[in-house]
């Protein structure tokens, strides 16, 4: 009985490797085609001639199969460039017309939005969020900002501090330069709409450079 | 490898099997670098029905590109009179 099982388990195992190897080529070539499908339409075509072409140079073993999955985090990494790429142009238009600057703070907020990431994706933690509200808060019965800038100082300070530690520490490009720009133009509007006296907003950088600085020894670590 | 050898051109594959990189690593890296005018990539001179598989992108630096990668790897370069892991 012992050795009839044995020869079943071994045909089996068999059979499912042949399946697997036979299935190997056509499973990468899904995955590549998916990941390409996550690109900006510009780079699809090029991607996807390339990629195919870099698959072809590895033997038909798990070795492609791990590059082929690779690719679904290069195109999400790719398609986060880019639409950084975009929206950091969006965003300079706007803040190109600096002296009216505080009539756009509604477009400058609608083009942060643009950013996919800026929605749901991004490890914004409740504590974080209370932590930045709070001192906005005080910021504000102190300046008497109002209530939407509050809101838009709070959100974007949050959105860019989550952006940096989530991908700029570890890669430089347009998605980090976005991070700066979205502090940069915070620090602008707010400058010009109630004066914010300069060693305050300092303050509020410097807080927000100590958060980088702790998410960087943690990555270290 | 790209350093050593300015104006050999080689494939995203070439690269990653030299680096030890997965593709899914390396072509981010290689298309910021394009972008930032570091590289300049161009199709192999070939027909990809005739030769039975798809056509390579070739990378080779610019002038930009060597410059920069000279003075970062000079940057890294221990001074001498320190102490060094390396023999």
């Amino acid at each position: 009985m012992g050795t009839v099982a044995s020869i079943v388990t071994g045909l089996a195992t068999s059979f499912l490797l042949i399946e697997m190897y036979a299935w190997l080529p056509g499973f990468s070539t899904w995955l590549l085609e998916r990941a390409v499908r996550q690109l900006a339409l510009e780079d699809r075509e090029r991607c996807r001639e390339e990629w195919a072409s870099a698959l072809e140079a590895y033997p038909n073993t798990v070795v492609r199969l791990c590059h082929a999955l690779s690719f679904l985090s290069a195109a999400r990494s790719m398609k986060a460039d880019s639409d950084a790429t975009r929206v950091l142009a969006a965003i300079n238009e706007v803040m190109a017309d600096r002296a009216n600057i505080l009539t756009n703070v509604a477009a400058l907020r609608s083009r942060i939005l643009d950013f996919p990431d800026a929605h749901s994706d991004l490890p914004i933690t409740p504590r974080t969020m209370t932590q930045i509200r709070c001192k906005t808060e005080a910021l504000s019965r102190h300046l008497t900002l109002t209530r939407e800038l509050v809101d838009n100082l709070a959100f974007w300070i949050s959105i860019a501090r989550a952006l940096l530690q989530h991908n700029g520490l570890l890669v430089c490009g347009p998605t980090r330069l976005l991070a700066t720009t979205i502090m940069r133009c915070s620090y602008i509007v707010y400058s010009k709409s109630v004066g914010i006296h300069q060693s305050t907003m300092d303050e509020i950088f410097r807080d927000y450079c100590r958060a980088i600085d702790e998410a960087k020894k943690e990555l270290r670590a | 490898m790209l350093l050593e050898k300015p104006h050999k051109r080689l494939s995203g594959a070439d690269i990653a099997r030299a680096t030890r990189m997965l593709s899914g690593t390396l072509y981010p890296i290689l298309l910021r670098l394009e972008k930032a005018g570091w590289l300049e990539s161009e199709w192999e001179d070939l027909d990809p029905s005739e030769a039975g598989r798809p056509r390579k992108r070739l990378y080779r630096l610019t002038g930009t590109g060597y410059k920069k990668t000279s003075k970062a790897f000079a940057d890294l370069a221990m001074p001498e009179g320190r102490l060094s892991w390396a023999r």
